[in-house]
């Protein structure tokens, strides 16, 4: 199936941000739909959610807002296991691509897309803080709380922030997607300072877990065009799941990789194994009742969280950074929310805790 | 409501297959017919006259049975008369009311109730959620009712193990995922081996989750030569019967999890360790600390058992914990 971008069914605006000339830009991608305005977002959320909980995923409604609170915050990461120092930037709430596994269906008790309009303020608030702090490198990334380009062809974000961070000495921006939605800044002059990144899977998984986004083909053509336009490239596989052929199905996406992707373009790669909160084990069965990743072996780890049964991860780990190596001895391969036992028996080293997986993450910015 | 009449009808005209205001569940008549002979009947039964003649039971029809049992012709009833052919809800809620005021009905009663109320008398859900449901003694909202309202489509004897305590309304309904086979098969099987509603329930999601892996019917599943054995074995209890059985679903489900934890076990063994020393692996085998535990009641013991700990410290076995996970 083609990939068909996101395309709400509806439009709630927050009064505060009506005029605001995000919202105007955005009204104008979407000429087909009446906005409908409302005066706080909570409340909004609270009297609405359930008339919408029956919504199609790519239709889900869209609502633009205001954003009261800080837009950057540190990745939440998660308790006793070795954590990037990452650091999120809050600009759209939720996604519409209806992955089985993802976690923001526990997340966000939500039907809506939330997208923030006040990127002014976002702004001043990423230069205050860090031109605060010109020792630190500020890794910051839009793709934790959703999906970093699926929206980007109505909101046309990605163009502000790549021109925003192009001047930044101590900071880049991450832009983590599955969407193929590059065209609002693969040409603009982004002097190093920002890296496109994909979540990639199998074809077997993107097709029975991903089934609303492009295909694996699509990332890597819309990785292929970054990779021409200068960008830094990084690509994530996280979730891996553990099935029959998976040792032969992640071995071809990495080959894939490097048939189109020079090593040196890439930054890093991560590694993360399927794990989920035990609430989302329900959601999961009933959201996604065809699919089968919720009968792996799965055991609370040090977190609580549900995840692969140690030595399967360490050799889903081992295996990858062994073919990865292979094709590109010098790309930086890190474990997502892994244990520094976990990182030696996988790699055979281990940054040993958080602080140092930043230092040597920040090293290659 | 129309008003009513008290007059003898004979049994004949009562059409005890109409049973529209009826919810009871479970007829144990033989204390009522004893009853019955010595003092007769207190309370006359709440009839309503169809346009055809013929009598719809409102409420009573345990009496009425019984009465057909102990061969009596006649009996005298309140009778209501409706302008329609259709049961009514008001005649329903009569028995309803009545039957709450004096009695507590059974969760499947209760589901029966709640099923008329939705599909026969068209009652939304909304009041049935905010009037009936407290009335039930249930939780008010829709995921309790959705619950009920699947019981009703249970066969006869999950629904009395139900109304007798033996399986739970959550394990009942989870039952209702599978075919009617394979119901009855796992049924068949807890009422085998007398498990308890944990263990049913244990059982249950293991056999599921096999199931969809496998892609096999759970009959296939229960076909596997261990599990024959065990249930063949008479020289078991039940419960130790339903623990192996367990273990078996589990290997089969956890194959991985279950070899290791299986070596870890042999390692112990190996250790020989007396029974006051226990050594644990960290939970899942998630981390990589092990646990020694032991508990002493003087000097001379404690120094027994760490003169134990010591010789075992540069045991082969003991660095083999180091790489079993």
């Amino acid at each position: 199936m083609t990939y068909q971008p996101y395309r709400p069914s509806k439009i709630y605006i927050e009064k505060r941000i009506l005029n605001h000339p995000v919202t105007q830009r955005i009204l104008a991608k979407l000429p087909t739909l009446s906005p409908i305005i409302f005066n706080d977002l909570s409340k909004f959320i609270m009297e609405n959610s359930s008339i919408h909980q029956n919504n199609v995923p790519n239709n889900k409604p869209l609502v633009l807002a205001y954003q009261k609170g800080e837009f950057l915050k540190r990745c939440p990461g998660t308790q006793n296991y070795i954590c990037c120092g990452y650091q999120i930037l809050n600009l759209v709430n939720n996604c519409e691509i209806n992955c089985s596994y993802c976690i923001l269906q526990g997340y966000f008790n939500s039907p809506f897309i939330i997208v923030y309009g006040n990127i002014e303020d976002m702004f001043v608030e990423l230069e205050e803080k860090i031109s605060r702090q010109p020792d630190k490198i500020f890794r910051i990334g839009t793709g934790e709380l959703a999906d970093s380009l699926s929206t980007d062809h109505f909101t046309q974000y990605s163009s502000q922030l790549v021109s925003f961070f192009a001047d930044k000495q101590n900071a880049i921006i991450e832009l983590k997607t599955k969407s193929t939605l590059i065209e609002n800044f693969v040409n603009l002059n982004h002097k190093g300072r920002t890296v496109v990144a994909w979540s990639l899977n199998t074809p077997k998984i993107i097709s029975t877990e991903e089934s609303s986004a492009p295909t694996l083909e699509e990332r890597l053509a819309a990785a292929e065009k970054c990779q021409h336009a200068g960008f830094k490239l990084a690509f994530h596989f996280d979730p891996m799941i553990y099935y029959d052929s998976w040792e032969q199905d992640y071995h071809f996406v990495v080959q894939k990789i490097f048939e189109k992707i020079k090593p040196k373009n890439i930054i890093w790669i991560s590694l993360g194994a399927l794990r989920y909160p035990p609430h989302l084990d329900q959601i999961i069965r009933q959201n996604h009742p065809d699919s089968k990743i919720v009968y792996g072996e799965l055991f609370p780890g040090k977190d609580g969280k549900l995840r692969y049964f140690k030595p399967i991860r360490i050799k889903m780990f081992g295996k990858m950074n062994q073919w990865i190596k292979q094709l590109a001895p010098d790309v930086f391969v890190y474990l997502c929310m892994e244990s520094s036992e976990v990182w030696h028996k996988s790699f055979s080293w281990t940054p040993k805790s958080s602080i140092g997986l930043k230092r040597l993450m920040d090293k290659l910015i | 409501m129309n008003k009513s009449k008290e007059m003898k009808i004979h049994l004949d005209q009562i059409d005890v297959n109409d049973r529209s205001y009826i919810f009871t569940f479970e007829l144990p008549l033989s204390q009522l017919i004893n009853s019955i002979k010595n003092i007769g009947i207190l309370h006359s039964p709440i009839l309503e006259q169809k346009n055809n003649g013929t009598f719809r039971i409102v409420s009573g029809l345990k009496r009425i049975l019984a009465l057909r049992h102990l061969k009596i012709d006649q009996i005298s009833s309140q009778v209501y008369y409706s302008t329609s052919q259709e049961p009514t809800l008001e005649l329903f809620l009569l028995n309803f009311y009545e039957n709450i005021g004096t009695r507590h009905l059974n969760e499947i009663e209760k589901s029966m109730v709640l099923y008329k109320l939705i599909e026969l008398f068209h009652v939304s859900e909304d009041r049935v959620i905010s009037e009936f449901l407290p009335l039930l003694e249930l939780g008010s909202n829709e995921v309790v009712l959705s619950r009920y309202l699947k019981l009703v489509k249970l066969e006869d004897n999950i629904k009395i193990a139900i109304v007798e305590d033996f399986i739970s309304i959550d394990n009942a309904v989870a039952l209702l995922e599978r075919s009617q086979i394979e119901r009855r098969t796992i049924f068949n099987l807890f009422h085998q081996l007398k498990s308890g509603k944990n263990r049913q329930k244990e059982l249950l999601r293991l056999l599921q989750e096999l199931s969809e892996i496998n892609a096999q019917s759970i009959d296939q599943i229960l076909q596997n030569n261990e599990i024959q054995d065990v249930l063949a074995n008479n020289k078991i209890t039940l419960p130790q019967k339903a623990e192996r059985i367990k273990e078996v679903l589990m290997k089969m489900r956890y194959p991985l999890f279950t070899k290791i934890e299986k070596d870890f076990q042999n390692l112990k063994k190996d250790l020989k360790l007396p029974p006051n020393i226990i050594l644990r692996p960290p939970p899942f085998f998630e981390g990589d600390k092990y646990t020694i535990e032991f508990s002493f009641k003087n000097q001379s013991e404690f120094k027994k058992f760490t003169g134990i700990l010591s010789s075992i410290a540069d045991q082969n076995c003991l660095a083999k914990l180091e790489s079993l996970a």
